[in-house]
């Protein structure tokens, strides 16, 4: 849980901050969707919830699985990368979250619950990428913005 | 079945009766019997559903995809080879036989569409001695042929790892590698990618016992 921030953990909970999460497919064309029910567990783990068994996302998560190969989560500023580590397909915590879905979506049907370990930060804000592109790339500077 | 998230499918299997008008008409009559009840659970008139049971005739098979709601039929052929089918499963051979159980399964998916229609095999079997195929890429090469034959025609076939039990007739047999198990595992898929069958009804979520419909989770249908 360490490697989020409070902040992240608090866009995390926010339901109205767009979470986005990007997969690979087997050539490594990217896909990236919406993941509106994404949340964190008591672990520290991220919980992506696949709604359609057959979706791109949810068949490169697959892959990702069988693989070892990361995905990207974005949220808010920030950009998790991790690997899918977990699913559930059925069981207590498949029935809570399928349960969540439906109170949330109506007559929903619900595919797997995914979890995936966070490995990475990337705080994506663009006044810290400012500031650390200014301190350690000082070259890249157009000199314009340096004269009086 | 009303639990959250808990059933998906209803599956029926059991032994085969002979008796009835025809042969198997008895059986048919039976499942007919269990899944209109069954169906009265459902605002739907047909539900994801399987029957594992023996090759009927198109007949039988049109009665109950007719008169129930059953979705999807299987019927085991156990092994892709008609000298072996005889010798290892003499009812089969005996109240059907080889050809014909094929047949059946062909006409089935008149019945029930291309993807809803499966035939298992109890996979190393093939190479079971004296009677078997002599090497793993002779047993691998004919089964795909008679695999392909089926799948052209919209039966998909699944296996399960066969497993020696002591005190058996056939308890002294080694099982075939694990290389052959992938080779098989990744030929029957690959046949499923040909010819673009599902089988969502008998996947992962379904039945744990089949490592090649595994694999059909990466697939688009």
């Amino acid at each position: 849980m360490a490697l989020l921030s409070e902040g992240l953990i608090d866009l995390i909970r926010d339901r109205s901050a767009t979470k986005v999460i990007a997969t690979i497919d087997e050539n490594g064309v990217p896909y990236a969707v919406a993941s509106p029910f994404l949340q964190l567990d008591e672990h520290g783990l991220l919980v992506h919830l696949e709604l359609l068994e057959k979706s791109y996302t949810n068949r490169n998560l697959l892959r990702n699985l069988w693989y070892d190969r990361k995905v990207a989560i974005s949220v808010g500023n920030y950009v998790i990368r991790g690997v899918p580590i977990k699913v559930h397909i059925s069981g207590p915590l498949f029935r809570q979250y399928y349960e969540q879905v439906r109170s949330v979506l109506g007559d929903a049907d619900f595919s797997t619950v995914w979890l995936i370990e966070p490995d990475e930060v990337v705080d994506e804000t663009y006044s810290t990428r400012k500031r650390l592109e200014e301190e350690e790339f000082p070259f890249s500077v157009h000199l314009d913005r340096l004269t009086f | 079945m009303k639990e959250p998230g808990r059933y998906s499918a209803v599956f029926l299997t059991s032994g085969s009766i002979v008796s009835g008008q025809a042969p198997f008409d008895d059986e048919v009559d039976y499942y007919i019997r269990i899944l209109q009840e069954v169906g009265k659970h459902f605002k739907t008139r047909k539900f994801p559903s399987q029957i594992i049971g023996t090759a009927f005739t198109k007949n039988q098979l049109q009665r109950l995809y007719d008169e129930t709601g059953l979705m999807s039929y299987t019927a085991d052929i156990e092994v892709l080879n008609e000298e072996l089918f005889n010798k290892f499963c003499p009812g089969k051979a005996e109240w059907i036989g080889y050809r014909e159980w094929k047949k059946r399964l062909i006409d089935a998916v008149d019945v029930f569409g291309p993807g809803r229609v499966n035939t298992g095999l109890v996979a190393g079997i093939e190479l079971a001695g004296p009677h078997g195929f002599m090497s793993e890429d002779d047993a691998l090469e004919r089964t795909l042929v008679e695999a392909e034959y089926l799948a052209k025609q919209g039966v998909s076939t699944v296996f399960i790892v066969w497993s020696p039990r002591p005190d058996t007739p056939l308890g002294d047999q080694k099982n075939a590698s694990l290389d052959y198990y992938i080779r098989l595992a990744r030929g029957l898929h690959a046949l499923r990618v040909k010819y673009r069958l599902p089988i969502g009804f008998d996947d992962y979520r379904h039945c744990g016992n089949h490592p090649d419909s595994d694999l059909s989770r990466l697939l688009p249908y």
